[in-house]
């Protein structure tokens, strides 16, 4: 092989790994010593040791914001791609008449972007007008009109109703519905691209066999669409554990009341760019770099295990 | 296309080779481009249109008069926000003059006085007698350990708004209202629950838990507040105890007369219309928020001084505010004190300040313009800048603090907390509500002290001694 040869695979690698090495590796490396200063620019900063990690861990905010991430990222894996794979499966079947539009309107909020549906959903999860509300309110008036089922005693009042504070007190069930919305659409079709190359005769074979449709989904469906279904919770966990523009967008303050919609990385984006103290700011860029790191290895482990039994 | 001639000519497509040749010259044109430095220009930024419309005559005389030419850009908040303690973290350059709103400037406050990204101006005002001409209490969120930083944009003070055709129509005098006592009392009879078969909710006045500049308004009309005028941390003061417990309880119970009427938003719009809450806190520049959002209430709305706490006590309080300030990385700082003073200090900037935007300026000789006299048929014929400015010396202090945003939202979580658990334990008066609200407070007092604490350049300023 000549050195030219050799060397070319490199020279286009470069421009990938030139932007790489300046804006990700050099940064990653200043940021431990920004993580151990106290700093204010350039020219004001004060080393303070590990003090910003023992900020972290002492720091009650940090640990409501890493429950809150919990919590959207078992709504994203336990809510959302089960319905992301209910609707494949429905989509996949080839009864179902007008496939494509359905494919069309269940994709199309990754189509109009994040900004404009966390703007959207704002409006709609607004107290008093908002659709959400105005529709339950509404819901609810129907049922009072049937005497039969006496709504008035086990219903909230019209009143409560319309004041329910999706963004303010409940806000990660609103992220969470949001993040349905947006995304649902996203991984049903990772899911649809995975069911087409199931292979036929196997679902066919489990069905002369006598397999029903729960069983044949469990025995054949899901042991195909494994790799693919793996991938997609790798990455709906890493995208929920830095879930940020949703939360920062749709809620009062970008935290909700009471932090109850406040995420890591939105504490890392508060402290960094709002208080100006980067140093914190990097420490918890850094636990949050262990947690998703610590997330990649588990299932890269299990996987490992899965595959060797 | 053939590129086999050239060094991986093969791997160039066309389509590579434009984005290849646009990156080159698009690059060398804005290194060609920014010449600002050499030519002394002065650029100044800004964050809001109304501020910008209005400075556009200004500027354009100060360009046309031979001086240095000023560039002005409009840019939004956020972005000014990341710009700004980018640029003065960074020590890379911002504009030479930056109109900075409160949350935004007070982040310059955040380290050492000699780190302040923005110059000084303390001596520069002392000098040319300026320090007795601008209202005093418009100064104080720019002043960091005793030294000026900003020339301020506005007062801001705030009234009360009350649905006058409401309240007119069902025969109800409001001048005899001088406390919040006596404005529940006052129109208590016109307040409507669905649940009792109105055909809507009214409640007296808008204010809720969510609200934190809301909130932070009447604490500070209360003389408290989350920090002390000196930007001492103290969030769990007798003042705000007292204060909270009242504020929650309007919000919680039968008596309830408080509701949610969101500003700023198309539902808050809508809410005014229908009449939901009768009475709203009022800053000159929601005036005109309100004739641009909701003009058909002109005629229906007036104003008067905020009710206050005790009787004879403050009757207005303060919420936002802006100032115009130099960069301290600025290399024509004289000239950008020059333009400042065009700019902010002109008789013909406060009357469109007035006129476009309902700001009454700082600049106290201009005070007396008979502008300020005219009738404004929005608010019934009142002549509501006369009364602004009646009111702006009394308008509250306010300590510069990097941290009265987290304070801020400290005290509405802590509001929160206590309306919820008070109206969870069916306690409705004050005197019920104030342990849970001390508690509370004490709580979001210890929170904001942790992130103070947190500043190793701030951390000896914080929680200074017992203020209840």
């Amino acid at each position: 092989m000549s050195t030219g040869s050799r060397v070319k695979p490199y020279l286009f690698l470069a421009p990938f790994l030139i932007l790489f090495v300046v804006f990700t590796v050099v940064p990653l490396f200043q940021a431990v010593p920004l993580a151990t200063h106290h700093t204010f620019g350039p020219d004001a900063s004060t080393y303070v040791g590990f003090e910003k990690f023992a900020q972290a861990f002492s720091d009650a905010r940090f640990w409501k914001a890493l429950r809150n991430t919990l919590v959207f990222t078992a709504g994203s894996v336990f809510i959302q791609l089960p319905i992301a794979l209910g609707l494949a499966l429905m989509l996949n079947r080839k009864r179902v008449m007008g496939r494509g539009v359905f494919r069309l309107l269940f994709f199309s909020p990754q189509l109009v972007g994040l900004v404009f549906v966390a703007v959207l959903a704002s409006v709609m999860f607004q107290k008093q007008k908002g659709l959400v509300n105005t529709a339950i309110a509404g819901g609810a008036d129907m049922l009072r009109s049937i005497p039969l089922i006496n709504a008035n005693a086990w219903l909230p009042t019209t009143s409560e109703l319309l004041n329910t504070p999706w963004l303010e007190s409940l806000a990660m069930r609103t992220l969470i519905i949001s993040a349905l919305w947006m995304y649902a659409g996203f991984n049903m079709i990772y899911f649809l691209a995975a069911l087409q190359n199931v292979p036929s005769e196997l679902e066919e074979a489990a069905m002369i066999d006598g397999a029903g449709p729960v069983r044949r989904f469990f025995a054949v469906v899901l042991p195909s669409i494994r790799p693919v279904a793996v991938f997609v919770v790798l990455l709906s966990i890493i995208g929920s554990i830095q879930v940020f523009e949703l939360a920062y967008i749709m809620l009062p303050e970008g935290v909700g009341m009471q932090d109850s919609g406040l995420t890591l990385v939105t504490y890392l984006f508060k402290n960094g760019f709002e208080i100006g103290d980067l140093g914190y700011a990097t420490a918890i860029g850094w636990l949050i770099a262990v947690i998703l790191s610590a997330t990649a290895i588990t299932q890269r482990l299990v996987n490992r295990q899965e595959a060797h039994a | 296309m053939k590129f086999r001639g050239l060094p991986l000519g093969y791997a160039l497509s066309p389509g590579a080779l434009v984005m290849l040749v646009l990156a080159v010259c698009s690059g060398i044109a804005i290194i060609a481009l920014d010449s600002r430095e050499e030519s002394g220009e002065l650029s100044m930024w800004t964050f809001a249109q109304p501020h910008y419309d209005i400075y556009v005559p200004e500027v354009n005389n100060w360009n046309s008069s031979g001086k240095p030419i000023v560039d002005m850009h409009l840019i939004g908040r956020q972005v000014m926000d990341r710009r700004m303690l980018g640029g003065f973290l960074g020590d890379v350059p911002t504009a030479d003059l930056l109109e900075a709103e409160r949350a935004t400037a007070c982040l310059a406050f955040a380290g050492p006085l000699d780190a302040v990204g923005f110059v000084d101006i303390t001596d520069r005002l002392e000098a040319e007698g300026l320090l007795d001409a601008i209202n005093g209490p418009a100064l104080s969120p720019w002043t960091f350990e005793g030294r000026i930083f900003g020339i301020p944009h506005d007062v801001h003070p705030v009234m009360l708004a009350y649905r006058a055709d409401i309240t007119e129509a069902a025969g109800i005098d409001m001048s005899e209202v001088e406390t919040w006592d006596d404005l529940y009392r006052v129109l208590a009879p016109l307040q409507q629950r669905t649940d009792n078969g109105d055909p809507m909710d009214r409640y007296v006045m808008s204010l809720w838990d969510s609200e934190s500049d809301m909130l932070e308004t009447l604490l500070l009309q209360a003389d408290g507040g989350a920090f002390t005028e000196t930007g001492t941390l103290a969030i769990d003061r007798n003042v705000n105890v007292t204060a909270v417990a009242n504020m929650v309880s309007w919000m919680i119970g039968p008596n309830r007369v408080a509701t949610h009427v969101p500003e700023f938003s198309p539902t808050g719009d809508q809410l005014k219309l229908d009449g939901h809450a009768l009475c709203y806190l009022m800053p000159d520049w929601m005036c005109n928020v309100w004739r641009r959002n909701v003009p058909t209430l002109e005629g229906k709305v007036k104003l008067i001084p905020l009710p206050a706490w005790e009787p004879g006590g403050r009757r207005t309080s303060v919420w936002g505010g802006s100032m115009l300030g130099i960069a301290r990385t600025s290399t024509n700082q004289d000239t950008a004190w020059e333009f400042a003073k065009h700019l902010y200090l002109s008789e013909e900037l406060a009357l469109q300040l007035y006129r476009a935007g309902d700001i009454i300026t700082p600049i106290q000789e201009h005070w007396d313009n008979p502008i300020f006299n005219e009738p404004d048929d929005y608010f019934g014929g009142q002549r509501k800048g006369r009364m602004y400015i009646d009111l702006a010396p009394d308008v509250p202090l306010r300590a510069a603090t990097p941290y009265f945003k987290q304070a801020r939202g400290a005290v509405q979580n802590a509001v929160s907390r206590t309306r919820e658990e008070a109206d969870k334990l069916s306690l409705y008066t004050p005197e019920e509500i104030e342990p849970i609200a001390r508690k509370h407070l004490e709580q979001a007092h210890a929170e904001v002290a942790t992130i103070i604490n947190g500043n190793a350049f701030l951390r000896e300023n914080s929680n200074e001694g017992d203020l209840r």
